[in-house]
């Protein structure tokens, strides 16, 4: 395959991760499917446990030891599951890059940060000690950290939580790479620290032209930060849809179950919320079928034996022709996987 | 339970101070103004929120009003009592009447115990030193059952041991245990905010639920403010340890005036639209 202009810049394509558990060797991805273009933002929500960070891990190439993988992740029609350690290290920190949820122990305590920055630097573009340095500055200028210049010879425990989410993101982005994963980037932060982060990320996003693969549980911050979303729910993709369509309808009793448990604000003091029964599945006791179908009002027999296909719910407003095939194109299509969803909308 | 209108908890001007270490051997030590001058007061069966971010004091607060440290001034009356004027035996006894929930779930639990002594612990500090009175191991043992069926457990689940529960449950058995001596007051530190949303409405209903049957009164600290929203009658949001507003939730969820309450409600993910 040679990158054109029709080559998706990331294609994940039935990606299945197999996991060495105490109970055996389980199913932790169940065959997930998506495409994003440069300058795409795509968002991955769901509970614990459901594949959110293991989908990023799978497409970094740093799943724990003795995982199996299926499938095939393409990142510019090269398709990593195939790679050797040594080329996926060269395109791990170059072609892509990730932020972590916790800034601390994400960062190496012992060195300063303006050597854990140049660290890629030296490593992917040959840079000699000086240059980096000197690059290490203008990427913690770019990411906006206060006195960069002073900062240089600081560690991390010298920095507050944003500041130190601030230097991670210098070092996702110091080999300008091609798509950023950012899992729960921001959850370990204050709400107003939370906003600055956020904003940042966006900016730097749309300037380079990356595609951002933001991982949350946060309904109200997908909404903020990307264009499209995919729920996830027992390590298969249960909706997908643009965001604003899914803030508009959700189709699958999941999604529509975790909408309604949110607190919101201005909610009357002391009024139920909705619940979802049940708890969420731990890996060994998924059902066979659907994921979800032990906590699902909507539940069919059906649902318990196989896994529910994939069905196009024909939003009103939102086939765009893609100009290129001349096709509706597929990645604007809202879709859920779930049987039942018709009714579900006739009943509400 | 208390009649209504009673003053449960009055937080008279406390501030806590903590020293920091000193940065050589003849320096002068340091200070940390963890809070300064904070003052409320909760009425029986109402429900406080206390806001702010990280650093901003809540769990000092939380902790002083729980009796796990001493203000360094100012005074902390519960029921009427000073409790840092209360003798160390009276103050384990009136312990019974305010017990703690923990963001947690996992740290808060010893996985080495069973639920059954998860769960009767508080009974044992509370009620056998003083009176001298000891419960025998049935009494023990229904009590324990009672407080789980409260919290949607089961009798069988004194059994068995935290690990063998999920987030949402070992969260109910940390409520359980704060209810089994019957408190007037539950201080809740971040209680759902470890747990997933779909579980996290789980445990909020349970909790108002218990608030209306128990006439208990919560005081709440969150970062979520749509939590607090719906969990309480009053707020104080914090900075820097002082009280920047203070009011009825309504009041300020709807009408912020402070600047800080302004800048924290704006950062609400998902309310630009």
């Amino acid at each position: 395959m040679t990158p054109s202009n029709t080559t998706p810049l990331l294609s994940v394509r039935n990606l299945r991760v197999g996991l060495q558990t105490s109970h055996g060797q389980l199913e932790a991805l169940r065959g997930v499917d998506f495409e994003m273009q440069r300058g795409d933002t795509l968002g991955l929500i769901g509970e614990s446990g459901c594949g959110k960070s293991l989908t990023a891990l799978a497409i970094m190439g740093l799943l724990p030891e003795r995982a199996t993988v299926s499938g095939s992740i393409a990142l510019n029609g090269t398709d990593l599951t195939q790679l050797s350690d040594e080329a996926l290290c060269t395109l791990r920190g170059t072609r892509m890059a990730m932020i972590f949820q916790e800034p601390m122990t994400a960062l190496n305590p012992l060195h300063p940060i303006w050597k854990q920055i140049a660290e890629p630097l030296q490593l992917h573009q040959g840079m000699d000690l000086v240059a980096a340095k000197a690059r290490a500055l203008e990427l913690l200028e770019r990411v906006q950290l206060p006195r960069a210049r002073e900062r240089l010879d600081n560690y991390p425990h010298q920095l507050s939580g944003g500041q130190r989410q601030r230097v991670m993101i210098s070092i996702a982005l110091a080999c300008q790479p091609d798509i950023l994963i950012a899992d729960e980037p921001t959850t370990a932060l204050d709400v107003t620290v939370q906003k600055e982060v956020l904003a940042l990320i966006r900016q730097l996003v749309t300037e380079d032209g990356m595609g951002l693969l933001l991982i949350s549980h946060d309904l109200g911050l997908m909404r903020d930060q990307v264009e499209r979303v995919m729920v996830m729910y027992g390590g298969a993709v249960v909706e997908s849809a643009p965001i604003k369509a899914l803030f508009g309808m959700r189709a699958h009793p999941y999604t529509q179950g975790l909408f309604a448990a949110r607190p919101k604000l201005g909610l009357k003091r002391g009024t139920r919320l909705q619940t979802i029964a049940g708890n969420v599945p731990e890996i060994f006791n998924w059902p066979q079928g659907c994921a979800f179908a032990d906590r699902c009002a909507y539940v069919q027999d059906n649902c318990r034996q196989t896994v529910p296909q994939l069905e196009l719910v024909p939003d009103k407003a939102d086939v765009i022709e893609d100009k290129v095939a001349d096709k509706p194109k597929r990645v604007d299509a809202h879709w859920v996987r779930c049987p039942e969803w018709q009714q579900l909308e006739a009943s509400a | 339970m208390k009649s209504s209108h009673q003053v449960l908890l009055d937080v008279q001007l406390v501030s806590q101070q903590y020293a920091l270490p000193k940065p050589s051997l003849f320096a002068k030590a340091g200070h940390i103004q963890a809070l300064k001058d904070v003052s409320f007061q909760l009425t029986a069966g109402k429900s406080m929120g206390i806001v702010g971010e990280s650093g901003s004091g809540k769990s000092t607060l939380a902790r002083l009003v729980m009796a796990l440290e001493k203000p360094t001034q100012g005074k902390v009356f519960f029921d009427g009592k000073d409790l840092n004027a209360l003798p160390q035996d009276q103050l384990r006894l009136a312990r019974s009447d305010f017990q703690m929930v923990f963001q947690d779930p996992y740290g808060s639990l010893d996985p080495r115990q069973k639920v059954l002594s998860i769960v009767t612990e508080p009974l044992h500090s509370t009620l056998s030193s003083g009176s001298g009175q000891l419960l025998s191991t049935q009494d023990l043992k229904d009590r324990a059952t009672f407080a789980l069926t409260e919290v949607g457990l089961r009798a069988s689940d004194l059994d068995k041991y935290p690990h063998e529960f999920s987030g949402g449950q070992r969260q109910r058995i940390a409520i359980a245990r704060a209810l089994i001596t019957r408190p007037s007051l539950i201080v809740a530190d971040e209680p759902v905010s470890a747990l997933d949303v779909s579980v996290q409405a789980q445990v909020l209903n349970l909790m108002m639920d218990l608030q209306d049957r128990f006439a208990l009164s919560y005081l709440f600290v969150s970062h979520d403010l749509a939590v607090i929203n719906l969990m309480c009658d009053d707020v104080i949001v914090l900075q820097h340890g002082q009280v920047v507003e203070a009011g009825s939730a309504d009041e300020i969820f709807q009408r912020p005036q402070h600047p800080y309450t302004q800048a924290l409600l704006a950062a609400i993910p998902g309310l630009s639209q």
